[in-house]
């Protein structure tokens, strides 16, 4: 009885908030007692500009993402869920979305926001006339009709698994009403707009000063419910030191990555915390695999029984990481737990070198066919763990006969060289992945970079059929369960052809105020739950 | 006055040369080989916008079109426009460096003369040591150790920018209270070297023959040092201060950096780091331009202070 009183009661709200037709209700479990206060939180470099796509610099995408709503949101574990769509539905056969966005959403002007705002978006993201340099995550997209003001469908050209973790979750919508020329407002740099957005997003731009701090306010008619911060402010600090200095003296709340000298300090301060947290990353020591060295698989796993990652584990990250395998991460499905890192071990190291035909030469340097083994470990200057980690290696290669020598660049020079494949060796990382971690880009043979470094992420030129299948087979599959052994069969058959050394995956350490509470670190970001995060009272 | 021109002409073939032929490339600053977030983006048609896909001759047509019709060109980074950027940076760089520049020769001068006149005496060498260390501390230690001290342990003044998110002071005493520390960094390293400068420069001026014969006819010590060597000191001095133009618009890369001020330094820097090739030729022009106009400001007041320098007649 009881229970069917409760059902009644709660279609009957049901039907009440469908007929209001505003959903001016708070997220569950919000609490108004914990509303108020600011939060000042840091950046190294300003933001570039607040135009969703236009800019790829983390400051600018992390200020964005409180501006901005996408349809899809994704929630702690990198799964689908409902954004400024409230429910979507899918027809596999004609490969159509439709999605049924939530009514009476307003912008941060008032308008109201509509499936014209969606189309006008994604038109700015697919057209090709547009200067968003990301088209190729839009490519899938057929067309984009508007079905009626809250519906609007997406044709697909093919299967896109990640379709709703992909696009529809990147894609932010911005307002048409503020783009009267379309296009040609879009592609203009240094209008109104790209330094005073509008969004539909849990914060509302309010103010930003050129290299100083830029300001967000609450935004009190958010349809998810209101943030419980008045006020978010990012302050460019453009030194860790200072950045460091700045939290203990409590002039900033919030650091989302602390340099591991300065760790100690910050856990002796009675007023701040640390939080130590996975970050779907991988760092590694690459190499061109067509550099003739690196051409027989002996080589390369040579290179990897020569690597101590114990070492850097536990003397360089002081702890604070996992020993790296392949490019996946402990803390996701995809990665094989089968797969072992390899051990150090240069007795295997010295044997699979001399197995692969290089031989101790007069001068102790190993030569094969006249040729000297010789390489270069770089890395980018002002990093301070690469360097270490360049040096582990190279001491574990000299003793094997290799003449190995470390050195740094300035990053932009490291870049350009990286690119081209014209580093031996270079120590790098790859992060900023989740559960729906996506790796065609870095090793599909279709993104190997040309000679002028153009053309794609592949810098390490890996190219075998059998990764190219993995990696598309696995964009086509709809089981995720399917999905993930395919990536974990990649991950072996990577670590098994030691394509490169990956070192290790970093825990990271952010460090607030004591009293800022709520904030949940999801692996893709630090800012993932800002409009929870609440101060004690 | 008019072999400004070419000069600031060739340093701008010169800048731009080097700067194009230096490695590195602009694109580099839209990809970043480590995150996620930035892998698949189109090089080609931001090489192409840029317009660095074209011969440097091309490009260099391009940017000296732009600058004879009094434009400096849009930011590679953002697309503001380079004039517009350097602008909004000229409040809070003129204020720092003038602060700076200001407190220090007020502060070295008296320092040179007291110690020129008295010579290896205790003061004395406790200002050359000073100085010393004033010249050769890094000023991003330096800084640190300030910050530490007096906004760390003492709190008593505010860490880094150039103004608090929310206050109720009225807006120049908000500026006022950050600009102490990094100004007071700034000036202990000018304080060493103008100080330096004076004492050499009075030094010289004391040993000499009208020294020794004002001294002869009874002048009173005071008047010698004061009237007689003071003014004569000073010449150096201002071409100094006229080389300080340049400085007081071109901020301080270091201090800038580490008190996060808001200033020219940092928009230099910052756009040197990505290779934004529009901001740094602007940068650097405007930087030459002012040198130049240093120099001349520098020569017209010898004029005025030395009666013995007239220009235009041989």
């Amino acid at each position: 009885m009881i229970k069917k009183l409760t059902a009644i009661a709660v279609a009957f709200v049901l039907i009440l908030s469908v007929l209001s037709g505003v959903s001016t209700a708070a997220r569950s479990g919000f609490d108004p007692s914990k509303v108020g206060g600011k939060v000042v939180l840091t950046s190294f470099s300003d933001a570039v500009t607040m135009t969703p796509l236009r800019a790829n610099d983390q400051a600018s995408i992390d200020i964005q993402g409180m501006i901005f709503d996408s349809m899809v949101r994704t929630d702690f574990y990198g799964q689908p869920v409902p954004g400024l769509a409230q429910r979507w539905t899918y027809d596999d056969k004609s490969l159509t979305y439709t999605f049924y966005l939530r009514s009476g959403v307003k912008w941060h002007d008032g308008k109201p926001f509509t499936a014209n705002d969606v189309k006008f978006s994604f038109d700015m993201y697919t057209n090709p006339k547009t200067l968003n340099t990301y088209k190729a995550d839009y490519a899938d997209i057929q067309s984009i009709s508007v079905v009626n003001d809250l519906t609007i469908k997406f044709v697909l050209k093919k299967k896109n698994v990640f379709f709703l973790t992909g696009p529809a979750n990147d894609g932010w919508i911005f307002p048409q009403h503020l783009f009267p020329k379309g296009i040609d407002d879009y592609n203009a740099d240094n209008t109104f707009f790209s330094r005073h957005p509008i969004g539909t997003g849990p914060f509302m731009f309010k103010e930003w000063k050129t290299d100083e701090r830029v300001v967000l306010t609450a935004n009190k008619s958010y349809w998810n419910g209101r943030p419980y911060l008045d006020e978010v402010i990012t302050r460019i600090l453009p030194d860790n030191n200072v950045e460091a200095i700045n939290l203990l003296k409590g002039d900033v709340d919030f650091v989302q990555v602390i340099a591991p000298r300065t760790i100690a300090q910050v856990e002796k301060d009675s007023d701040l915390k640390t939080v130590v947290y996975d970050y779907g990353r991988f760092d590694y020591i690459g190499w061109n695999n067509d550099n003739p060295l690196f051409q027989d698989k002996k080589v390369r796993q040579a290179m990897n029984y020569a690597m101590d990652r114990q070492a850097v584990v536990s003397k360089i990250m002081l702890g604070r990481a996992y020993m790296g395998t392949g490019p996946m991460h402990p803390k996701l499905p995809q990665e094989n737990p089968n797969v072992k890192p390899y051990p150090l071990d240069l007795n295997k190291a010295a044997q699979l070198l001399a197995d692969a035909g290089w031989k101790k030469g007069s001068d102790g340097i190993l030569e094969k066919d006249g040729k000297k083994f010789e390489v270069e470990i770089a890395y980018n200057n002002g990093n301070v763990t690469r360097p270490k980690v360049a040096q582990i290696l190279a001491q574990n290669l000299k003793k094997l006969g290799i003449k190995a020598s470390v050195r740094g660049y300035e990053w932009s020079l490291f870049l350009d060289k990286q690119q081209k494949g014209e580093l031996d060796m270079f120590v790098l990382a790859w992060g900023g992945y989740d559960a729906t971690v996506e790796h065609f880009g870095i090793f599909h043979s279709s993104a190997i970079p040309d000679k002028d470094g153009k053309g794609g992420n592949n810098t390490w030129h890996v190219h075998y059929a059998k990764v190219d299948q993995l990696l598309e087979a696995y964009l086509q599959e709809s089981d995720a369960s399917k999905r993930i052994k395919i990536y974990q069969e990649l991950h072996a058959f990577l670590a098994d052809e030691a394509v490169a050394i990956f070192t290790h995956h970093p825990k990271l350490t952010a460090g607030m105020n004591k009293n800022l509470l709520g904030v949940r670190i999801a692996m893709s970001g630090p800012y993932f739950n800002v409009e929870d995060w609440y101060w004690k009272k | 006055m008019l072999q400004m021109i070419p000069l600031l002409f060739i340093i701008s073939i010169v800048s731009f040369l080097l700067m194009t032929m230096a490695p590195g490339d602009p694109t580099a600053m839209f990809q970043n080989p480590e995150s996620v977030k930035s892998g698949k983006q189109d090089l080609t048609a931001i090489r192409e916008k840029l317009g660095v896909d074209k011969p440097i001759y091309v490009q260099y047509e391009k940017w000296m079109k732009l600058v004879l019709q009094g434009d400096l060109g849009y930011s590679f980074q953002d697309g503001r426009p380079v004039l517009q950027k350097i602008v909004e940076r000229i409040p809070a760089t003129l204020i720092l460096m003038g602060t700076a520049i200001l407190i220090s020769f007020l502060i070295a001068i008296p320092i040179g003369i007291y110690s020129a006149v008295r010579q290896y005496s205790p003061l004395d060498n406790t200002f050359t040591f000073l100085s010393f260390l004033g010249i050769s501390i890094p000023s991003f230690f330096f800084g640190l150790m300030v910050m530490l001290v007096f906004s760390l342990k003492l709190g008593w003044f505010p860490v880094s920018n150039m103004t608090s998110d929310e206050t109720n002071l009225p807006n120049s005493v908000d500026i006022l209270y950050h600009l102490i520390l990094p100004a007071s960094v700034l000036a202990f390293g000018l304080v060493a070297q103008y100080a330096r400068y004076m004492r050499s420069s009075m030094l010289e001026v004391i040993h000499q023959d009208y020294i020794r014969t004002a001294r002869a006819k009874g002048v009173a010590e005071g008047k010698v040092i004061f009237k007689h060597a003071v003014r004569n000191a000073m010449l150096p001095i201002i071409t100094l201060l006229g080389f300080q133009l340049p400085h007081l618009f071109g901020g301080a890369l270091i201090i800038e950096q580490i008190f996060a001020w808001p200033g020219m330094g940092r928009l230099a820097i910052g756009s040197i780091f990505v290779r934004d090739y529009q901001v740094i030729m602007g940068v650097t022009m405007v930087t030459a331009l002012l040198v130049v106009i240093g120099n001349l400001i520098a020569d017209i007041l010898y004029a005025v202070v030395d009666p013995r320098i007239q220009y235009g007649k041989t």
